[in-house]
């Protein structure tokens, strides 16, 4: 598992691989939002050039809040088929301090 | 870079390499091989506005087999049904849906509407879609969206069903579960290859090397080529009068989260990417596309999208469709769909030819066949010198070769044999598959049964004849890959069988149904439920039979793919034709019913197919002074009608 640190405020870009054509999207699991903020960076139409059949990267920002420590999950599924395992999953380890 | 390889060095490279699976087999050996890029441009959107409008009428004008959209033609004022051969001049009152004729004789209430509203899901009165399928994990939608459109397309225009594997597109491309691509793509894949059905090479994720089985030239439906529309208003006339159409949109998403409805995009739910799907009807008063996706039945309406016009692109992009007679389905699909001396092939303009082979004097076998326009009947050839019977035939997976075995004169000390010939597509030419089977003291007596089963690929052969002792035999061929292609003898079952008949069957739980006749005048069925399993001796029915008849499996009571349809079965008794139908082959509680009773001088039923025409069910009827007829029977209201008198087994 990949370990960030962050000072309070600093920010964390973290990249995966899309798997929107087939209806698959990453998902966060519950976090410590105490210690940082996951929020997912959207692409607009015009700013992209989409693939015809293919999917785009899903971008994440993590900003850190306050200092502590947290592991954040992340897990590609369908979210109609909740009672499936996910397609892939990616976790990272964040330390938080001043 | 165009390839500069020709077809005859690829061949050679292929044989060298003892390769599982030709090139197409159109190409001449002289021919440069066709490259189909399967990246750069054709990794995006076509756009509608960058396509020139073509013009659609040509296509609506043409006469389709189904006659359902026959009529919807008809009504729009494509086609005038005076100018149609007499036997598609039979007017239908179209309806919007109705259930599915679950019993062949229940005349289905469907229609097709059309017009404002179109849903091919259940359009006169029919299904006409596979179940909704899952392309997992992988950036295939673009392969399922084409797939969807071609297997439609044989529904629709050959009234049988025939699942189609996107892994044989998928992986023949060579491409990898990650890569994109376009419909164009796998529609052009398709035009030179064909599409297999997924026993021949099925979808997976796991980017496993292709390896169809050896005998994929045979099960391929193929593709002689798509039409790309730009303009709206044609693709909802194109939906109407032909069929569903290959799409693709931008996915934002809010996409992923549609469960009923009419989607309208939010785009500041942001993009996901690009996806492809077959939109399989439209509704005016919902002002949306109906959308069938490739993410299973968990998604949005079991699978299903009404899809708002102009949303997230889908009319910005072109779409594709396939014309009905650019699509000529395999002898495997239709595998059951025939019995006894009569066989529609993929021959002809719309890959609806009728074969027929029945004996003729000086014990010959004589070919004839029926045009799929004129619906004129002509003879074909006429040759061999030992025929005893009209033979049972079928196409096989044997690159759709024609293939028959009948009951031979006496052959001396051996008695009466089998004999198999086979007509080789790729060279043109009759070959002699030899004589086997039972010989004396209990040589053939009977009429055999003959089928290519589905154990192996190349299946199995499977024939069930009557022996001179009353008792039935099994023989077998085995086909498979290395296979030694010898005629065995499997089993020995039944006793005082009066008559064997062309009406062996394989369930698609792989056992094997053959009916025959009793001294009492019944019929009764015997059943093998598995190979190397006990022939069981089944229910009897009907009486006063002395005749052998003929059964099949059609597509009545087949609600999707993956149930078998209604065993249908002609009989010739007092001089009429009856037909007889059991529910649900595989139910052991069906029951036989008789359904009507037609036709005068009819001495025995040569053969009967359920045909492209709509589901219509077709039988040749050898009459008392030796010629041949032709009946029908019409979907649509279930009505039983004598075609021409022809040809002769006596002169």
């Amino acid at each position: 598992m990949e370990t960030i640190t962050l000072k309070p405020g600093q920010e964390h870009r973290i990249t995966l691989p899309g798997l929107g054509s087939a209806g698959y999207r990453w998902m966060v699991e519950p976090y410590d939002q105490n210690v940082v903020k996951v929020e997912e960076i959207l692409h607009s139409r015009q700013e992209v050039t989409v693939p015809i059949a293919g999917s785009l990267q899903q971008v994440f920002r993590l900003t850190a809040v306050a200092p502590g420590h947290t592991s954040v999950s992340f897990n590609q599924r369908r979210r109609f088929e909740p009672e499936k395992k996910p397609h892939a999953s990616y976790e990272i380890s964040v330390a938080v301090t001043v | 870079m165009p390839s500069t390889l020709k077809a005859g060095d690829l061949r050679q490279l292929l044989a060298k390499a003892n390769a599982k699976w030709t090139i197409d087999e159109k190409l001449k050996d002289t021919d440069t091989i066709p490259t189909h890029p399967t990246g750069g441009d054709l990794t995006k959107f076509v756009k509608a506005s960058a396509v020139p409008r073509v013009d659609v009428t040509p296509f609506f004008k043409t006469v389709t087999s189904n006659p359902y959209l026959l009529q919807r033609r008809i009504d729009q004022g494509f086609l005038n049904l005076k100018d149609l051969p007499i036997e598609l001049r039979h007017p239908i009152v179209l309806k919007e849906s109705g259930p599915t004729p679950l019993k062949s004789n229940l005349q289905p209430m469907g229609g097709g509407g059309g017009g404002s509203a179109v849903d091919w899901r259940n359009r006169f009165g029919w299904p006409w879609l596979t179940k909704i399928k899952d392309q997992g994990g992988c950036e295939s939608c673009w392969v399922f969206s084409a797939v969807g459109v071609v297997e439609a397309m044989v529904r629709i225009e050959h009234t049988i069903w025939s699942l189609r594997s996107e892994g044989d597109v998928h992986d023949g491309l060579g491409v990898s579960c990650a890569q994109t691509g376009g419909p164009p793509t796998a529609f052009n894949w398709m035009q030179a290859n064909g599409v297999a059905d997924p026993g021949c090479w099925p979808y997976e994720q796991s980017n496993l090397p292709y390896k169809p089985t050896a005998d994929r030239d045979g099960r391929t439906v193929k593709l002689s080529g798509y039409t790309t529309l730009s303009n709206v208003d044609d693709q909802k006339a194109w939906i109407d009068n032909v069929g569903p159409l290959s799409a693709c949109f931008t996915v934002y998403n809010d996409f992923f989260g549609y469960s009923s409805g009419v989607y309208t995009a939010n785009p500041s739910t942001g993009v996901a990417g690009g996806h492809c799907i077959v939109i399989v009807g439209y509704d005016d008063s919902l002002q949306a596309w109906l959308v069938r996706n490739s993410w299973n039945t968990g998604w949005g309406m079991a699978g299903y999208c009404w899809f708002g016009y102009g949303q997230a692109d889908i009319d910005n992009n072109a779409k594709y469709g396939v014309p009905g007679a650019n699509v000529n389905p395999d002898p495997w699909t239709k595998r059951r769909a025939h019995n006894g001396s009569l066989y529609e092939s993929g021959d002809g303009q719309l890959h609806r030819n009728f074969e027929l082979w029945t004996l003729a004097p000086g014990n010959a076998i004589r070919h004839y066949w029926r045009d799929g326009v004129s619906l004129q009947w002509s003879v074909a050839e006429t040759q061999g010198n030992d025929c005893y019977a009209s033979p049972c035939v079928t196409g096989t997976t044997y690159n759709r070769n024609f293939e028959y075995v009948y009951e031979t004169t006496s052959q001396g000390a051996t008695g009466c044999r089998l004999h198999h010939r086979y007509f080789d597509q790729a060279s043109g030419t009759w070959g002699d598959g030899g004589l086997f089977g039972p010989q004396e003291p209990d040589d053939v007596e009977g009429l055999a049964g003959f089928i290519q089963g589905n154990y192996n690929a190349p299946g199995n052969f499977e024939v069930v004849v009557r022996t001179g002792n009353g008792t039935l035999k099994h023989w077998w061929r085995a086909n498979g890959p290395g296979g030694p292609m010898t005629w065995s003898q499997s089993a020995q079952f039944g006793s005082d069988i009066q008559l064997s008949a062309a009406s062996l069957v394989q369930r698609f739980d792989d056992g094997l149904d053959v009916i025959c006749v009793t001294p009492a005048g019944a019929m009764q069925r015997y059943f093998r439920p598995s190979a190397g399993a006990a022939w069981q001796a089944c229910e009897t029915f009907a009486r006063g039979v002395s005749s052998p008849p003929v059964m099949i499996a059609g597509q009545y009571g087949a609600t999707d793919e993956t149930v078998m349809g209604n065993y249908e079965l002609c009989v010739a008794v007092d001089n009429a034709i009856q037909h007889w139908w059991k529910e649900s082959p595989e139910n052991p509680a069906s029951t036989w019913t008789m359904s009507a009773t037609f036709g005068e001088n009819v001495k025995q039923v040569l053969g009967l197919i359920q045909s492209s025409f709509g589901f219509d069910l077709e039988v040749i009827a050898l009459l008392n002074n030796g010629t041949l007829q032709h009946y029908w029977r019409y979907s649509s209201d279930l009505s039983w009608h004598a075609g021409p008198i022809f040809g002769s087994t006596v002169s």
